[in-house]
């Protein structure tokens, strides 16, 4: 079985292992870029109540 | 292991069903922990989980200060954390939804962070989607990144595809796999005053189309 990849060296990564850590990261990027507009959706809404 | 209630959640104590509690196991120590298992293991709801978690990332990459290739490795260190899931489930190539299930799952924890915690993640994963980028860039040509990325979109097409067929043998409750027309043919037999099988009618459609080809 491969190596878990925190515990191989960067250089080593294949090209799949890169590009699915970027997706991971972009889908992760998403997700706090939605919530942080959710907050701010309900902070305005706060405010102007 | 010493003995971890898997019913309760050790956070917030709240019972829940086993399914809705996850592993977490922290894999370093944390300063100040004084549980039976160092690095510390637990069982948490998945609100838990995700809070603890971020908090125990936000803590190593502030302790790594200005150490690059140190906050490499805990950038790392938390996408394998995070996403403890996805390698387990990327055995059965699954992988693409195990991300998006995670991250529903977990919604709850992600959702109760402080705003300035969400801005720190934000920046920070963007930054690491960055790093990864320019070190594929570095690593492969275009062109090499092109063909994997096609080669993706292929299989995800063909697993498409798969899921398709797999839900129209469902629906109808057919086994083997058919063409549309051959499909409303055999439904037909079956549904119809001889009620065949479907082996039965998938032959004897096969003998009409033989006998109609013979004939040209």
């Amino acid at each position: 079985m491969d190596k878990p990849l925190e515990d191989k060296p960067l250089e080593d990564w294949t090209i799949a292992e890169l590009v699915n850590t970027i997706e991971v990261h972009e889908r992760l990027v998403e997700l706090f870029r939605s919530l942080i507009e959710k907050r701010m959706d309900a902070g305005t809404e706060d405010t102007e109540k | 292991m010493n003995e971890i209630p898997n019913d309760k959640c050790s956070i917030c104590e709240q019972t829940f069903e086993r399914v809705d509690l996850e592993l977490v196991a922290l894999k370093h120590s944390v300063q100040g922990y004084s549980g039976p298992n160092d690095p510390p293991i637990f069982w948490a709801c998945n609100a838990c989980a995700t809070k603890e978690k971020l908090n125990f990332y936000h803590t190593k990459w502030i302790e790594a200060g200005e150490a690059q290739s140190t906050k490499i490795i805990v950038s790392n260190l938390f996408r394998t954390l995070m996403l403890s899931n996805e390698s387990i489930l990327a055995q059965s190539n699954e992988s693409e939804t195990s991300v998006r299930s995670y991250l529903l799952q977990h919604q709850a924890g992600w959702e109760k962070l402080p705003l300035d915690s969400m801005l720190f993640f934000l920046n920070l994963l963007h930054a690491h989607a960055q790093f990864f980028a320019d070190m594929i860039n570095k690593k492969a040509t275009q062109e090499e990144i092109k063909a994997h990325l096609i080669s993706k979109t292929e299989k995800a097409k063909k697993d498409d595809v798969k899921k398709l067929v797999d839900q129209r043998k469902k629906e109808t409750g057919l086994v083997g796999e058919y063409t549309k027309d051959e499909r409303r043919a055999i439904l037909g037999l079956m549904k119809g005053p001889m009620k065949c099988t479907e082996k039965a009618a998938y032959e004897m459609i096969c003998g009409v189309i033989k006998d109609a080809q013979a004939k040209k």
